[in-house]
């Protein structure tokens, strides 16, 4: 993700830093030590995280010895591939709302001073302190059928009976989308900030009125950040696992809910493997294709 | 291309309590270079910012010809501006940026291609239409942004310090071709800097701004010879202040005694500055108007002094000169180098001979 939130928006101070760099830059660690350095981190993401993806996959080919029987099922019933594309689909919708919502948020964030910026991070950071658990228990309190929301809407008599809300796929989206709106106004923040005011100023001078500045100027060049929001929020939503397993119902069922019931519950841990294993497939596939069409586009700096 | 006279008109700008422009009134002329001269804090890139239409002014009016511009948006003003970091669009190959005002005026495509080469062709960049900003040096970067500025032809142009981020030597050379643009174009410009040889060498005429208020206005000769406040005097080249007291008055001159019993004959006729008959007051004197004798030889206007260090800066010697009774400022003489060894070296006992016409009085502030 580095590449994408570190690009460099104003390429003259880049360059800049990186000529007043070049005299210190002389001095470099030596391979062994930075080998040495970074070898905790190697050996934890080793072991928590390298050997038990591997062995997972690996699981889901040789168990019961080499096989794609679990690939097969996996095809051959349709209902995994639905779920596969079901997730994909809940994904975009919710990306797509999270940069709608968030972008605004981002943008009022940069331009604000003061108490009101904090007030807008405040609001921003908390949810992202906060348990996920405990924020999608609070959307089940909403929703739910005696819930805030249907007990405001019955007494008021705008509807006669509670309404079924939790539990369908608008509130799996609803809450997805909740849960991960920092994720995309975070990067879209970061990239706002870099954009000197100058630039907005010079657009107004030369004769922009301030909707033009904002999409001749502002928005381009804020594209990066929006582009590494958009990357982050999706591929988290692509597996995410709490919300929708609380929030949503058993025709919402997504992947991750898919891998955990087969793992926890049915304990088919090689065919568990064979879900994990297209999921993260699909994840690359999806994020590099993205990224291609990205680049293609100069959304991301091709010098 | 035509350029427009601006007036502001006691143009005053507070943010709460804290005041950043106070009641400036300036009248730049059709075709003027005026230079808005101050330290930081002086107000002069408020007073800028609230010409351009990026700040609204808590009081007063700016007019571009017979034309109200303090309402309007800074879109529709039609004045160009460079900017202290260039401020060109990244995104954007040179060509388009250059091009961006005309397209905002929804110029026909052919007149944007012909008016971009021109524009290019003014700042001698002509091969470097295709390329981004960040290939661009700091100093080709500054030329473009001038390009961009000019190119819808704006009557009045605007300049923030446009030398700030450059380079000395590169600042001298972009500095003659700001003025051979200017020359050629015949705009209106107003610059604002704090480096007052940058406004000197370039300006028809300089505003001094002190605290938000304007000190003074005048050409640099003006400024040079006749500063009104100690300030602006001190602002302008160098000079030297020392305290005094008003003796009399003998017909047009006035006599000034300084600490060590030394008196200044100085003539009276516009040389001096809101005294009222005060008595105490501050004695201004250039370092290039002084001259040295040695002790006794210096006859009427000498003031005693010793020479406390010597230095040869390469087109003249500094001498820091303590005069005998006023211990703590030392005077700064500048003497011409050239013919031969300096006749005086540290230690030396000396009378600074001040040329009567060069020196200027001011009342001592608040006294």
């Amino acid at each position: 993700m580095t590449e994408i939130t570190a690009l460099s928006l104003d390429r003259p101070l880049a360059k800049a830093r990186a000529a007043s760099s070049t005299g210190s830059a002389g001095h470099r660690y030596s391979m062994s030590l930075s080998l040495l350095l970074v070898s905790p981190l190697l050996i934890l993401l080793g072991f928590a995280f390298v050997y038990p993806i591997g062995r997972l996959i690996s699981q889901s080919f040789f168990i019961p010895g080499f096989s794609l029987t679990h690939y097969a099922r996996l095809i051959s019933e349709p209902i995994y591939l639905r779920i596969l594309l079901h997730t994909i689909e809940i994904a975009s919708i919710v990306t797509f709302a999270a940069l709608l919502l968030g972008y605004p948020v981002a943008f009022a964030m940069a331009r604000l001073e003061g108490g009101w910026r904090t007030c807008i991070a405040v609001c921003v950071l908390i949810p992202l302190w906060t348990s996920v658990l405990v924020r999608s228990y609070a959307w089940i309190v909403l929703l739910q059928r005696n819930g805030i929301i249907n007990n405001a809407l019955v007494s008021t008599g705008i509807v006669a009976q509670p309404l079924r809300l939790i539990y369908t796929e608008g509130a799996v989206i609803l809450a997805m989308t909740h849960v991960l709106l920092p994720f995309m106004i975070l990067p879209i923040y970061a990239a706002l900030r870099t954009i000197p005011d100058e630039l907005t100023r010079a657009a107004r001078n030369l004769g922009a009125g301030a909707w033009t500045a904002f999409a001749k100027v502002t928005l381009p060049l804020s594209l990066p950040g929006a582009f590494a929001g958009v990357l982050m929020t999706f591929i988290l939503a692509l597996g995410f696992y709490v919300t929708p397993a609380l929030v949503g119902g058993p025709r919402t069922m997504m992947m991750a809910t898919l891998i955990g019931q087969q793992a926890t519950e049915i304990l088919d841990w090689p065919f568990a493997g064979a879900l994990s294993t297209v999921l993260l497939a699909a994840t690359l596939i999806l994020v590099a294709g993205f990224r291609r069409v990205l680049s293609l586009s100069g959304g991301f700096d091709n010098e | 291309m035509k350029s427009a006279c601006v007036a502001v008109r006691d143009l005053s700008k507070s943010y709460g309590p804290a005041t950043a422009v106070s009641g400036v009134s300036i009248n730049v002329r059709a075709g003027e270079f005026l230079s808005l001269l101050g330290p930081s804090g002086s107000g002069k890139t408020t007073l800028l910012m609230m010409i351009a239409g990026f700040e609204a002014p808590t009081a007063g009016a700016i007019h571009i010809d017979d034309r109200d511009i303090t309402e309007l948006a800074p879109n529709k003003r039609n004045i160009g501006m460079v900017f202290q970091r260039y401020a060109l669009f990244p995104h954007m190959s040179v060509a388009d940026n250059i091009a961006f005002p005309l397209r905002m005026r929804r110029t026909p495509k052919a007149e944007i291609r012909r008016r971009v080469e021109a524009a290019l062709a003014l700042v001698q960049l002509e091969e470097y239409g295709g390329r981004l900003p960040s290939q661009l040096s700091g100093g080709q970067q500054q030329r473009i942004a001038v390009a961009r500025a000019l190119v819808f032809e704006p009557p009045v142009l605007l300049m923030d310090e446009p030398l700030g981020a450059l380079d000395k030597t590169l600042r001298g050379h972009i500095q003659s071709e700001i003025k051979r643009i200017q020359q050629r174009v015949g705009d209106t410009v107003i610059y604002v800097t704090h480096d007052q040889e940058e406004a000197l060498t370039m300006s028809d005429r300089v505003a001094v701004l002190s605290e938000g208020r304007l000190a003074q206005v005048g050409t640099p000769i003006e400024l040079y010879e006749r500063p009104q406040t100690p300030f602006v005097a001190s602002f302008i080249g160098k000079m030297n202040f020392i305290a005094g007291e008003i003796r009399g008055y003998d017909g047009d001159m006035v006599v000034v005694e300084l600490p060590g019993n030394a008196k200044l004959t100085v003539p009276n006729g516009g040389r001096t500055c809101g005294l009222d008959g005060k008595r105490a007051v501050r004695v201004a004197l250039r370092p290039e108007r002084l001259r040295l004798q040695p002790r006794g030889q210096g006859g009427p206007n000498a003031i005693p002094g010793t020479i406390e260090t010597a230095i040869f800066v390469g087109s003249f010697h500094l001498l820091l000169v303590r005069a005998c009774a006023s211990a703590t400022e030392l005077l700064q003489v500048q003497l011409p180098a050239g013919e031969g060894a300096l006749r005086f070296e540290r230690g030396d006992e000396v009378d600074v001979l001040a040329e009567a016409a060069a020196i200027r009085l001011f009342a001592t502030a608040s006294a």
